[in-house]
């Protein structure tokens, strides 16, 4: 009875060895293990045997199958695994073919950098206030100290829509409607679109400012500087040198305008800063006492610091843009840069 | 403002090098623009002597000579008339790049070698042509170079004035400025003048009738004069300040303005009727003809300075046509005043006549330099041999200006505002460095005067400028403001405008910013009714050009403007772009409305070419889509669409009305191929325009969470076939209208009309998703739902089973 398991066994491994596929292990499998197999015959049979030879022939017997089943299970196995790695290989994509991209548009570059600065002025509190385009000539120009025949007015080239309607020249004019609203202590920021009658490499009719005011009952030249260096220094990194020179403008005194040190040639001098190491990048001040009492403030009681930027030109800094009216052509070859 | 370094010297020793002055001055409130050095230009031309001029064999006109630069002697062919040896005159030497772009090489002339060239006048930039060639001063030293023979060499700084510091646009005004900031002299020359001529009072009779606006007239007298060109030296002054020379008695009224500040007219004497001079104003719509050959009809108050007849000058703005300085003029009346600004600014803009003279008049000058410009002007006819004076100088001025009004400074106050700690001694010394007085009026308090011409400086925060601009902004310590923590006022539509911005970006569109003025055709091309407010546009009064003097009323034409660019700029295959902006609307109340506006445009290909992607067309769908997108990221569950718009841009069964619940907020649509095709499109253009107003007034975001079901969920589909005018938001209507909780969702995920469908009818596939919140639904009760849903659907709308 073992010669018979012997046989069965040395037939079972030759057929597995033949098989090459997963079919036709199941089928070996019916063939030696199912309920027609020898072997299961051989099962059956031992309560036919004398109980002397019934207890060695069930060993053999059992053994076997326990044996069969393993090297079945062996064999499923190992086919498995030769098929995944079949099919692994067989659909291996060429890796380097581009990705399926969602489409992203992009953000035109005065708005990002227009909400970097807004950004570092809400984290510091500061609250974001926007006015209407056209303006009365007395929130422009009038309340800001600038009357009628101010010389400064020459410095603001007007575009009109009536007598009393300009398109604004400044975001200013939001400073003294909020103030008209506002009581002290303030922290604003104003951003938007203004307009002067200019138009060259350097100048656009329309451009964007953003100007800040403080008002409180201790403000000073110093705490300007600091302000103003925390805004540079954020927007055109930790060393950036920065100086302040007087300046003039109506609604400020003492009035500064600020400097940073060349970002492209890093102050040795180049085109950019017409070989002065500098470039002039916002105009500041302490918030003239006319301008306080026009709004309707005790300029006695309160000081207040004011600075104004133009976006555009943080922007052609930020991003080397060497050409203003890049930034209003709209051109998707500029556009998909951003 | 042309400044020049050796004119200021006359006035302020500099001993620091030039570019620290010019950072200095920068730092003071000066910025210097530029610095121009004069004189390298003529670097490679020297002072030579003729030894021996030749005619040229081959050539008439020409002539050889032989000149010695003192190191070595050259062969120069010359074309001019009047070489002669023992000249010495002006060569330039092989290397020589003139402005025109003339190099001058060693080359052959008619055969002859010629080793430089023998420069004319005109040709080195110093002087009018004449014919010949510049003959220099024989006392000239062979081989020095032009520059320094003929003292030429000058640096000129571009000093940015501030419209405020007026006092300085002079050479005196900023020499006064430098004196103080190097603590140093200002040296002001006294002018002696000669006194042997007879005496002015019989040559000339001021009546002054108008005092307030001409508080002082000074006059002076010269007979005898020559009408020439002035010297190199004063030539060379005036055109390195940027004014041109005319003859030496212009000349010398420029050269007084550039160094005083103080603008001086001369008149012809000889044209002036009675030797008189009467300053008055403007009778009833008087004329008269300034020397511009323009003739204006004056307003009443101008100021006029006549002649016993007539008005002879336009006081302090222009003088007139018919007593100006001229080739034949041989007396001369010198005319220095002091004219009230506003008079002046009045006259000025009624007449729309700006002048050099006018602006300095405008902004005020200083009254007590009247005579001493007077002074120099005179002593300069005297230094250029321009004719002879009368004896004395006329100056009246019955009623002194009153000095500046004094102001109080509160030493605390100015600490205070700069964030330094200066005592009074400090103060003091820079504010007297400037001119100012100032008088101590108690341990905290100074009183300060300021000098005549400080027109900018009549309360305390000037004086604490002044005070921070000497002391220097770099001294000023950096600190930070102490404030009180307190809430942003929270802003809305800002946050709406960026969330909307993202959205957009997301869904592919890229922002475009245009300028908000635009070209009324491009408002045209959209065809709005004459009863639209949108065919109205605000008007720019004085626009830069006709293509921007109207104020956009939509944002579409710019976004059309866009895409016509980048088709001519690059052929571009799609474009994706929105803009949020205001757009101007005239009111019935004429009153000006600022509305924001959300538009966008898509037009080509869906995707840029690539392997893995289809490269469909953008349809209506897309657009739709990203409107329902973009409201729905903006928490908008209740945004829908009604088709049907009237807006006139689009094309007719295209336009989708867009709506947050019951609120109008928009429209989306195909472009009428009519106005695409005039913006060079050839495939549709898509839109959308929403009014960004109504969407900040209702957005909210708040959001309730809502329980879903952990039951697992069943899809059937289900294919109609339905009548062609059914739409398919009447059936999906109908399906919710069907009301049955277990029916979750309808989605339609199949549309078709063709083959195998009768004509007339479509079919349309829904996919529905079965779900119950209590427990797992068997097939038998989900058969049953969808058998009388299809029940309902026969009813409702006829539909058959496909």
């Amino acid at each position: 009875m073992s010669d018979e398991c012997a046989t069965i066994r040395a037939e079972f491994e030759a057929d597995v060895q033949k098989a090459d596929s997963e079919n036709e292990l199941y089928q070996i499998k019916s063939k030696y293990l199912g309920r027609s197999s020898r072997l299961t015959a051989i099962i059956k049979s031992l309560k036919t045997l004398p109980p002397e030879e019934r207890s060695a022939t069930g060993k053999t017997a059992n053994a076997l199958k326990v044996n069969l089943q393993q090297g079945l299970d062996d064999a499923l196995e190992a086919m498995r695994q030769v098929r995944k790695t079949r099919s692994i290989t067989a659909q291996a994509p060429d890796i380097t073919l581009p990705g399926r991209m969602p489409k992203l548009g992009t953000l035109h570059p005065i708005t990002i950098i227009t909400e970097k600065i807004t950004a570092i002025f809400t984290e510091m509190g500061f609250s974001i206030v926007e006015g209407p385009e056209i303006e009365l000539d007395f929130f422009n120009f009038e309340a800001l100290n600038i009357a009628k025949d101010h010389p400064a007015r020459a410095m603001h080239d007007t575009f009109y829509v009536s007598d009393e309607q300009l398109l604004r020249t400044h975001t200013s004019p939001v400073q003294i409607r909020t103030m008209q609203q506002m009581q002290p202590p303030l922290r604003i920021l104003c951003p938007g679109k203004v307009y002067r009658c200019d138009s060259d490499i350097s100048h656009t009719p329309m451009f964007h400012q953003i100007e800040g005011l403080v008002v409180d009952t201790h403000v000073s030249f110093g705490d300007l500087k600091g302000l103003l260096t925390i805004l540079l220094q954020r927007l055109f990194g930790d060393q950036t040198d920065i100086r302040f020179r007087p300046s003039f403008f109506p609604f400020t005194e003492p009035s500064a305008e600020v400097d940073i040190q060349c970002v492209m040639c890093n102050g040795k001098g180049c085109r950019v800063c017409s070989k002065t190491g500098w470039i002039e990048i916002l105009g500041c001040g302490l918030v003239n006492p006319v301008v306080f009492k026009n709004a309707g403030y005790d300029p006695e009681a309160v000081s207040g610091l004011a600075f104004g930027l133009g976006v555009e030109r943080i922007a052609m800094l930020t991003y080397g843009i060497n050409d203003i009216r890049l930034l209003y052509e709209n051109d998707t070859r500029f556009l998909a840069q951003f | 403002m042309l400044l020049s370094l050796r004119w200021l010297q006359e006035f302020v020793e500099v001993a620091i090098p030039v570019q620290e002055l010019a950072h200095r001055l920068t730092m003071s409130g000066f910025e210097i623009e530029g610095i121009d050095e004069i004189g390298p230009q003529w670097d490679t031309i020297v002072v030579a002597e003729v030894r021996e001029s030749l005619p040229h064999p081959n050539a008439d006109k020409l002539t050889i000579n032989t000149v010695h630069t003192g190191e070595q002697t050259l062969q120069i062919v010359c074309g001019a008339p009047n070489v002669r040896s023992g000249q010495k005159v002006a060569l330039a030497l092989t290397g020589t790049v003139f402005p025109s772009g003339l190099v001058i090489k060693r080359s052959k002339i008619r055969g002859q070698i010629s080793e430089g060239m023998l420069c004319s006048a005109d040709e080195l930039s110093i002087g009018e042509p004449d014919g010949g060639i510049l003959i220099l001063d024989n006392t000239l030293t062979p081989g020095t170079l032009l520059a320094d023979a003929l003292d030429l060499r000058d640096t000129v700084l571009d000093v940015g004035l501030t419209p405020n510091r007026s006092d300085c646009q002079s050479v005196i005004g900023m020499a006064r400025e430098v004196a103080a900031m190097l603590d140093q002299p200002l040296l002001i020359p006294t002018q002696t003048l000669p006194e042997n001529g007879p005496a002015i009072a019989g040559k000339i009779e001021i009546d002054i009738q108008a005092p307030e606006a001409c508080p002082r007239y000074c006059a002076g007298y010269a007979d005898n004069i020559t009408i020439e060109a002035s010297p190199l030296w004063m030539r060379q002054r005036l055109e390195n300040c940027g004014i041109r020379s005319i003859n030496n008695i212009v000349d010398i009224t420029n050269y007084v303005l550039l160094e005083w500040g103080q603008p001086l007219h001369a008149f012809d004497y000889e044209s002036l009727r009675a030797s008189k001079i009467i300053v008055r104003q403007a009778e009833n719509a008087e004329s008269f003809t300034t020397l511009d050959n323009v003739t204006h009809t004056l307003p009443s108050d101008a100021l006029m300075i006549c002649d016993a007849e007539q008005p002879r000058a336009l006081a302090g703005i222009m003088g007139g046509l018919d007593s100006s300085i001229n080739a034949g003029t041989t007396t001369v009346l010198l005319e220095s005043a002091y004219f009230n600004p506003a008079s002046i600014a009045a006259t000025g803009k009624a007449l729309g006549i700006k002048t050099e003279a006018s602006q300095l008049f405008e902004k005020g000058i200083d009254p007590s330099g009247t005579l001493s410009a007077l002074k120099r002007a005179a002593a300069l006819i005297v230094q250029l041999k321009a004719g002879s004076l009368a004896t004395g100088l006329i100056d009246h001025y019955p009623a002194p200006l009153p000095s500046r009004p004094a102001i109080d400074v509160c030493i605390s106050t100015v600490n205070k505002k700069l964030g330094l700690a200066l005592d009074a001694d400090v103060i003091t010394r820079h504010l007297t460095q400037l001119y100012m007085h100032v008088t101590p009026t108690g341990p905290d308090n100074l009183e300060i005067t300021p000098p005549p011409h400080r027109y900018d400086v009549s309360a305390q925060v000037d004086i604490i400028e002044e005070i921070a601009r000497m002391n220097g902004y770099d001294t000023i310590p950096v600190t930070y403001p102490l404030v009180s923590l307190a809430s942003a006022v929270p802003n809305l539509a800002r946050d709406v405008s960026l969330k909307a911005r993202n959205l957009l970006v997301n869904a592919g569109f890229s922002e475009v910013i245009n300028y908000s003025f635009q070209d009324p055709e491009l408002l045209a091309a959209l065809r709005f009714s004459s009863d639209d407010d949108r065919s109205k546009p605000v008007q720019l009064l004085n626009p830069l050009s006709a293509s921007q003097s109207v104020m956009r009323t939509t944002i579409l034409g710019s976004l059309l403007q866009n895409l016509q660019h980048n088709l001519h700029a690059s052929r571009c295959a799609s474009l994706n772009i929105f803009e949020i902006s205001n757009v101007f609307l005239k009111t019935a109340f004429g009153t000006i409305d600022e509305k924001r506006r959300m538009a966008g445009l898509a037009y080509g290909t869906c995707n840029t070419a690539t392997w893995a992607l289809s490269n469909r067309s953008v349809d209506i769908f897309d657009i739709k889509g990203c409107v329902e997108t973009l409201l729905r990221g903006l928490n908008f569950d209740s945004c829908r669409f009604e088709s049907g718009s009237d807006e006139p841009y689009l094309t007719p069964q295209t336009g989708i009305r867009v709506f947050i619940g019951d609120t109008y907020c928009g429209v989306c649509g195909i472009l009428h191929p009519d106005i695409a095709e005039n913006f060079d499109a050839d495939s549709p253009v898509h839109v959308f325009e929403l009014d960004f107003n109504q969407i900040c007034t209702y957005f909210s975001e708040k959001r309730t969470y809502k329980p879903f079901s952990r039951f697992p969920a069943v899809q059937r589909d289900l294919a109609l076939i339905i009548d062609q005018s059914v739409t398919a938001a009447e059936v999906s209507t109908t399906i919710a209208s069907f009301k049955n909780k277990l029916l979750k969702q309808w989605n339609i995920f199949d549309m078709y009309q063709g083959k195998s469908i009768t004509t007339g009818k479509k079919s349309i596939a829904y996919r529905l998703t079965f779900q119950s919140n209590e427990r797992t639904l068997t097939d038998n009760e989900v058969n049953k739902v969808h058998d009388k849903l299809l029940r309902y659907l026969r009813e409702q709308l006829g539909v058959e089973l496909r």
